[in-house]
């Protein structure tokens, strides 16, 4: 006869979290080096976003501290490494752990990318472009649908930033995105910064763009600094590297585009050459009172 | 004709591969340098997930060292999972096999010592077994109490002081002190979710091993003994409760 003796362990699956999310003040991702100044200056933070394949280890430091953080803040798990837009179906055991995550931890929000970063046996650990046409389109349905039957929820898309395109799209981004949204029922994580880098890189208005966007699908927006480059020919290249500030163009596309729709849930990424907390908090900062003008002059019109 | 992904990922792989077919920039033109952006983006990623797992061995070869070696790894080697902290299992081994490194042979262990490191960080979360919870049991019975390992413990066995050379790197010691002809046994534990490593004496391993192989006290107890002269028990016992070596008893 086995006599088990095992201290209680604290059981993070019986708790249910309430719903936190103040759409009024800009969340920000969430690093592991600002954890302590987080609690110490009782940061008032819309949400506090999560890579969730940094959570997908068993236990230890990640868990202990998201679980600190979700007490006190409503969470967004961002998945980076899924690839829904790849030629391969999606890996049933990441999908799983997704599952997972989403249930200990309840994040009010819920995202991944229009990008593939898996092929053959490997994995490539960035957001790899894909062409837009009408098979492309019909693999990235399946691959949404079967995302939102297992998570039993519905889940945001992110429009990509890109470098290159492909001669093997029939359509354009919008017409490719506004089409996944509606076969799917999927909503969509509008990164503005995505938006600018993408129309830079290839010539078109970011503003037409943002005004072409299927907005009443949009349940999240995302603000990030990029890096300015040029290729062989001079013409500007900008690079997603969520390593600066977020750029007065980008700034002025976001007040634009709040005035209109009203408050959505905002995030500022930084991923990279990572600043103090202060820096960061301060960045979020800028967001809340142009969030704080969009609520006073427009009512939000977007569907719940 | 491959798939439109395996050239992609073929074209990542190898530099000298031409940009897939259709990959143009907006005026329709092949551009090198924009399809470069996704090469650099995903050769850069691993190596700062390199970096981050082996910060000892860094220190040790030096950065433009530890690029060079770790770029020729990332060749051959990439992730096959999206959870980074699984990727690199391979590089002590391919540390061992490294040749401009024959004359540091401690620095596969090390960097084996690294990964489990690493590994340990994210293990599983578990009670730890504490003196008070052998109490329990009675005097009586502690020769026949069994334990099971703590899932965020690790025992590596080397011919090198590896945990002497850890703490020179990483703790802000000095090369210079380390005795290279001294053997360390290094234990990983993880009290309070931050890992720590320190070295064994003789008996300690095969103590500890024998106690996570399911014997009893006693019979881990006569295991040893056969082998080491002189060994602590009680000190071994003591070490095993502090640094939480346990996450069950029982009989």
């Amino acid at each position: 006869m086995n006599n088990v003796v095992e201290q209680s362990i604290h059981n993070q699956n019986d708790r249910t979290y309430s719903c936190l999310l103040n759409a009024n003040f800009a969340g920000a991702g969430f690093k592991s080096e600002h954890f302590e100044d987080i609690f110490k200056s009782q940061a008032k933070i819309g949400f506090f976003e999560v890579h969730a394949e940094n959570y997908m280890g068993a236990g230890g430091m990640p868990h202990f501290q998201l679980d600190k953080i979700r007490e006190h803040y409503a969470i967004s798990l961002h998945g980076v490494g899924l690839s829904i837009g790849g030629e391969i179906p999606l890996d049933v055991d990441h999908l799983a752990r997704l599952k997972a995550l989403n249930e200990r931890y309840e994040p009010e929000l819920f995202s991944e990318h229009l990008a593939w970063s898996s092929h053959g046996q490997n994995f490539y650990n960035d957001l790899l472009p894909l062409p837009y046409n009408t098979q492309t389109l019909k693999q990235v349905c399946e691959h949404i649908n079967q995302v939102q039957d297992v998570m039993g929820r519905r889940m945001l898309l992110e429009n990509p930033s890109t470098y290159v395109i492909f001669e093997q799209s029939t359509m354009d981004e919008i017409e490719f995105i506004t089409e996944i949204a509606k076969r799917t029922g999927c909503g969509l994580l509008l990164d503005v910064n995505n938006v600018y880098i993408s129309a830079t890189n290839h010539q078109y208005d970011a503003k037409q763009y943002l005004n072409d966007f299927p907005i009443q699908h949009v349940g999240e927006i995302h603000l990030a600094g990029h890096a300015v480059d040029e290729d062989e020919k001079g013409n500007p290249l900008l690079i997603d590297a969520h390593d600066r500030e977020v750029d007065k163009a980008v700034w002025a596309l976001y007040e634009n585009l709040i005035q209109k729709t009203g408050v959505i849930p905002t995030l500022i990424e930084w991923d990279n050459e990572l600043p103090s907390w202060d820096i960061l908090k301060n960045e979020a900062d800028k967001a809340n009172k142009l969030l704080a003008n969009a609520s006073c002059h427009s009512s939000n019109k977007l569907a719940g | 004709m491959e798939s439109l992904n395996s050239q992609f990922t073929s074209a990542i792989s190898q530099s000298d591969l031409a940009v897939p077919i259709g990959v143009v920039d907006y005026q329709g033109d092949v551009s090198k340098k924009r399809f470069d952006v996704y090469r650099n983006n995903v050769i850069v990623s691993l190596l700062e997930a390199l970096r981050q797992t082996y910060p000892a061995i860094e220190m040790l070869v030096g950065k433009d060292f530890f690029q060079a070696l770790a770029l020729t790894f990332i060749e051959k080697y990439k992730p096959t999972s999206p959870i980074m902290y699984l990727y690199g299992k391979e590089f002590s081994q391919y540390i061992h096999g490294f040749e401009p490194l024959d004359k540091y042979p401690y620095m596969a262990d090390v960097a084996l010592l690294e990964y489990n490191r690493v590994q340990s960080y994210h293990a599983e979360d578990a009670p730890v077994i504490a003196g008070e919870n052998i109490a329990e049991f009675g005097t009586e019975n502690f020769g026949d109490l069994r334990f099971e390992k703590h899932s965020a413990v690790y025992i590596e066995r080397s011919v090198w002081p590896i945990v002497s050379i850890l703490v020179a790197n990483l703790g802000g010691g000095d090369m210079r002190d380390v005795n290279l002809e001294g053997m360390e046994d290094a234990l990983i534990v993880r009290p309070e979710c931050q890992v720590d490593v320190h070295s064994l004496q003789a008996g300690q391993v095969v103590f500890y091993q024998a106690l996570f192989s399911g014997l009893t006290l006693n019979e881990a107890y006569y295991k040893t003994v056969n082998v080491v002269m002189d060994f602590d028990l009680e000190y071994s016992i003591t070490m095993a409760l502090t640094h939480g070596l346990f996450q069950k008893v029982y009989l």
